[in-house]
């Protein structure tokens, strides 16, 4: 699904959303940058994942990770100001909500169960098969027998010469 | 309890370099073993040391205080730190493994080298590389010095290079063999320290939700030190915005933490490799909330004086603690200075042994690696010693240099495996970049001069952002 002019597309794009965070930052809207850099990090998977990446593979962990990390920050945002330079009338796990969303949301939720867990449980299918590790693997032993063999054949032909 | 400490810091001394030199033959077998430990380890192993490694003693002793001077804002580093291992398997875990079945691969060098085919940008990573090495272990020695010197009571800066002498030690040894062996070991050591961590936190506090309160109402602190953020006019909303950008990337560019993907032995382990290396470092990333919050709740409630030097944190936390989970949290900070330490030097050795000849078209045979490497080991420890000892003001200038630098240098490989139409011109710009950024913008501009990049967000976010 990923390659040839989509992938171009997508480190092209990576190039664009780095320019429009440095812009950003540049014109002091640090907030708004996180976004940008949400996607960004999301397009690291679907580079990742190149040409094994399917249809579910957008909705899970790609897109998973999008609403996870974009809905953590507008509630992380929405909380901050909320509470600003207050006590908060709610802790969340003893901590103010904001801080509590750090850790549930970005940690377990976005970081465990999406970015980290999603490799594991997707392995076979959207990074490498047992097959296709094996044929890689002969692809290999079959050009260094090549190799070997031409390095060999070598010194044979110069001492014809 | 000081004589407990002492048998407890020797013990545990004794046990890593039996566990080091039982590497001994192993590493010696070849450079890529020594350098790389090439097809040696499963999932478990390698993952828990690419945990250890990330979380250096800068993590132990740093997080707690940069926790008590800026409040829950420095969270963000552990938390975005975590989900770093789950992008870097994404995106490095197949090319790199798959390169070190095809050739012989030890170095992020050798990497941009098959990728590009070019000598000159070799010599580039390499140079942006070292110089991160040395920066780093220069500000080990210090780091380390403060860990001895609360045990032993001897100087900070005899401390310091005891114990990287100590590292030195086992790394020549084992190499990243050993370096590996141990890295799991004081994996295990951390997380167990961890729960001493919670254990203790909970002791000092009585809970969450009391030490959240009481730093909030505390005149000293404030509501501000319990957001996620902080005053907006303040210094830390910009910031805290460009680490979850730096920190996500994080792992991605860490050499010390990548090269553990060529030791793994099958390429089935791959599968749960990022998954333990992730688990781990977020379980041993509560040390950004658990000790600074538990010391800052010792100030509000006036059982500790404010402070000016943030990284006494950690010791403030210790000394509340009672004894045994005290030498279990000290045993583990050990850990953490000296896992990060063993693999910078097997790393920086393998840069002088064989990234730096290799550009001007010399390499060794891969046993003479190994002899090479090991001197090279010396003259690295002896080189961080002076300079951690008599650089002075340039130690602390120098120390900038680190996680932005590494990723940036690395950044122009990973794209370049990842996409075929990088070009070669291109990532030599890119490490032209890094290496005239770091030192003109990190080293001079803002730590030198004292001067703030644009936007108020740290140089090394803008040099990542135009690698890209």
């Amino acid at each position: 699904m990923i390659q040839g002019k989509t992938k171009d597309f997508l480190w092209i794009s990576e190039g664009v959303l780095a320019i429009i965070i440095a812009v950003l930052f540049f014109a002091k809207l640090p907030t708004l940058t996180v976004f940008f850099t949400i996607l960004l990090l999301a397009n690291f998977m679907l580079i990742g994942a190149g040409s094994r990446a399917d249809k579910m593979f957008l909705v899970y962990p790609y897109g998973t990770f999008l609403i996870i990390f974009w809905g953590g920050f507008l509630g992380l945002f929405y909380y901050w100001k909320l509470y600003y330079n207050a006590i908060p009338k709610t802790l969340f796990l003893g901590m103010h909500p904001g801080t509590a969303i750090l850790w549930i949301v970005f940690l377990v939720l976005g970081g465990f169960l999406t970015t980290i867990l999603s490799y594991t449980l997707l392995f076979e299918k959207n990074v490498i098969s047992q097959k296709e590790w094996e044929a890689f693997i002969t692809d290999v032993e079959d050009f260094n027998k090549k190799h070997e063999q031409a390095n060999e054949e070598k010194p044979e032909e110069e001492i014809k010469q | 309890m000081k004589t407990f400490e002492i048998i407890v810091a020797l013990l545990y001394a004794a046990i890593i370099l039996w566990w080091a030199i039982s590497a001994k033959r192993q590493a010696e077998k070849s450079g890529s073993k020594f350098f790389a430990s090439s097809k040696t380890f499963g999932a478990l192993v390698a993952g828990l040391a690419a945990a250890t490694t990330g979380m250096s003693g800068f993590g132990f002793v740093g997080g707690p205080g940069l926790n008590y001077k800026f409040g829950s804002a420095v969270m963000y580093m552990g938390i975005f730190f975590t989900v770093s291992y789950g992008l870097m398997m994404w995106l490095n875990g197949k090319p790199m493994r798959m390169m070190s079945a095809i050739t012989n691969i030890e170095t992020f060098a050798d990497l941009g080298d098959v990728r590009y085919g070019s000598r000159s940008l070799r010599f580039l990573i390499a140079i942006n590389l070292i110089i991160c090495i040395f920066a780093y272990l220069g500000a080990q020695i210090l780091a380390g010095g403060y860990i001895l010197n609360s045990i032993f009571g001897i100087s900070v800066k005899a401390g310091g290079i005891a114990l990287l002498i100590f590292t030195l030690i086992y790394t020549v040894y084992g190499g990243m063999v050993g370096s590996i062996k141990v890295d799991f070991l004081q994996g295990i050591l951390k997380l167990f320290s961890i729960i001493g961590i919670i254990i203790g936190f909970y002791y000092i506090t009585g809970g969450m939700g009391h030490a959240t309160m009481t730093i909030a109402s505390s005149k000293l602190f404030g509501p501000q030190f319990i957001d996620p953020i902080g005053h907006p006019d303040n210094v830390m909303l910009p910031l805290v915005m460009s680490w979850v950008f730096v920190l996500a990337i994080g792992v991605i560019g860490q050499p010390h933490v990548n090269t553990k993907l060529y030791s793994l032995k099958s390429y089935k382990s791959l599968k749960t490799f990022g998954l333990v290396g992730g688990l781990g470092y977020g379980i041993m990333s509560l040390l950004y909330i658990l000790p600074g919050t538990a010391v800052l709740y010792l100030v509000a409630s006036g059982q500790v004086k404010p402070f000016k030097v943030p990284d006494e944190t950690i010791f403030h936390f210790f000394n509340h603690l009672p004894p045994v989970l005290a030498i279990i949290l000290f045993a583990g900070l050990l850990a953490a200075t000296m896992s990060t330490s063993s693999s910078f030097l097997v790393i920086g050795s393998s840069i002088i042994t064989r990234d730096i000849p290799k550009s001007f078209n010399k390499s060794l045979s891969q046993k003479k690696e190994v002899v090479w490497g090991r001197w090279a080991l010396i003259i690295l420890t002896l080189g961080a010693a002076i300079f951690g000892l008599y650089g002075g003001y340039l130690v602390a200038l120098l120390g900038v240099l680190g996680l932005g630098t590494f990723i940036a240098a690395s950044l122009p490989v990973i794209i370049g495996y990842q996409w075929k139409k990088a070009s070669t011109e291109a990532a030599i710009i890119s490490e032209i970049i890094v290496l005239i950024m770091s030192i003109f913008v990190s080293v001079i501009y803002e730590q030198a001069l004292k001067q703030k990049m644009p936007g108020g967000i740290p140089g090394y976010a803008y040099m990542i952002l135009i690698v890209f």
